[in-house]
């Protein structure tokens, strides 16, 4: 199964997201961006789900770092976050996620999961644009 | 939540009748700094609420496909409610984070040294230095001051002698400030900032979370490292006006 890389702080939340994901994927966990990087050095990580407000290194931060990284810039990430002003929307965006997802989930959270596997790269990622289907241009809120 | 922090929210709401019966424009400026302190602390308190209906919702999810037909409705209602409420909190905290004050060069050395000022004014010792030559930062006076004295009534509330230090250099602005109270291990220096996590007696948690969503605000970066010694050190690097 393809492998999501979860990064959120809150131990419940993350639990929880995990039991949900990993009817579709294989998870691994991260509470913190060191712990994260930690994770994307040790696995191929086809999908990450980013909690954007992370303490220490926050999330927005993070993914512009993925980005700038040749190894890790073409594996997707949605932005996961309780903030749904159009500002953190737009850099998420602008910072390189391919969506951006307020919590709590509107949809059915089994839906949901349907709905990430969209973003999952068909081919090798460091041979692949990695482009979805789907233009990134919309929040899924 | 800690006594210090129910104490001070008590006092907060003890204070919202404050306006009518103040005349004294110092105690004036007091109470409109802990009320902006108090909305700050709407943030991080959202944050967790927040949290806990996606709990609540992703909970009723992997429930509701496990219990018979008639209780998947009452699931459904269920995660209904827990997504109006969290709607209703998102709303409020949108509002609270569109009023703002405009940001401008401030002086930041003499931010901190009225707030210091105050402090020595009731007795409290702090060393205070600056370093490196004037050179504006990216803020608003009311925010800047909010946070350096929630940083040093925080750094006092954990241990004494605490000292502040303005750093000019070219490539930066920082405010440090220093205290003597108890280590914290590194791996969770981060929790000084939860507004729920409990890591030093006598400091509020919500006022240290608070202090977070204000330098957001300033776009500053904020972080506690180990200090020398012993205690902690709470750095915020501010944007620069020049840059």
């Amino acid at each position: 199964m393809p492998l999501v890389l979860l990064i959120e702080d809150h131990e419940s939340s993350r639990k929880l997201m995990r039991d949900i994901l990993s009817i579709r994927f294989d998870v691994a966990e991260a509470g913190r961006a060191d712990e994260a990087l930690r994770v994307l050095r040790e696995k191929v990580v086809d999908l990450i789900l980013m909690d954007m407000q992370l303490p220490g290194v926050d999330g927005l931060t993070l993914t512009r770092q993925l980005k700038a990284n040749p190894v890790t810039q073409a594996i997707p990430i949605v932005a996961v976050s309780a903030h749904a002003m159009q500002q953190n929307i737009d850099d998420a965006l602008a910072s390189g996620c391919v969506a951006y997802v307020t919590k709590p989930l509107v949809d059915d959270p089994f839906v949901f999961v349907e709905w990430l596997s969209q973003w999952i790269p068909a081919v090798p990622r460091l041979t692949s644009s990695a482009t979805p289907s789907t233009p990134a241009t919309a929040s899924h809120a | 939540m800690t006594e210090t922090t129910v104490n001070n929210l008590r006092r907060g709401v003890a204070a919202q009748s404050a306006p009518s019966s103040v005349n004294n424009s110092g105690e004036n400026e007091a109470w409109q700094m802990e009320q902006l302190t108090l909305a700050d602390m709407v943030g991080p308190l959202a944050h967790e609420l927040h949290n806990v209906f996606n709990n609540m919702v992703l909970q009723a999810a992997i429930v509701g496909r496990s219990v018979p037909e008639p209780f998947r409705e009452q699931i459904g209602a269920f995660r209904e409610l827990a997504f109006r409420a969290s709607k209703m909190l998102s709303d409020l905290d949108t509002y609270r984070h569109n009023v703002r004050f405009p940001r401008q060069p401030v002086d930041l050395a003499d931010i901190v040294r009225r707030v210091i000022e105050k402090h020595q004014e009731r007795g409290l010792a702090i060393h205070y230095e600056v370093q490196g030559a004037p050179a504006p930062v990216l803020g608003n006076e009311t925010d800047v001051a909010r946070l350096t004295e929630l940083l040093v009534r925080n750094a006092h509330a954990a241990g004494s002698p605490v000292a502040v230090l303005v750093v000019r250099a070219e490539d930066r602005i920082a405010l440090v400030v220093q205290d003597r109270g108890p280590d914290v291990e590194s791996d969770r220096l981060y929790e000084l900032f939860q507004p729920f996590a409990v890591t030093r007696r006598g400091q509020n948690s919500l006022e240290r979370a608070a202090c977070q969503t204000i330098a957001r605000r300033l776009e500053a970066k904020l972080r506690a490292t180990p200090r020398e010694g012993g205690g902690v050190a709470v750095t915020v690097d501010f944007k620069s006006a020049t840059a």
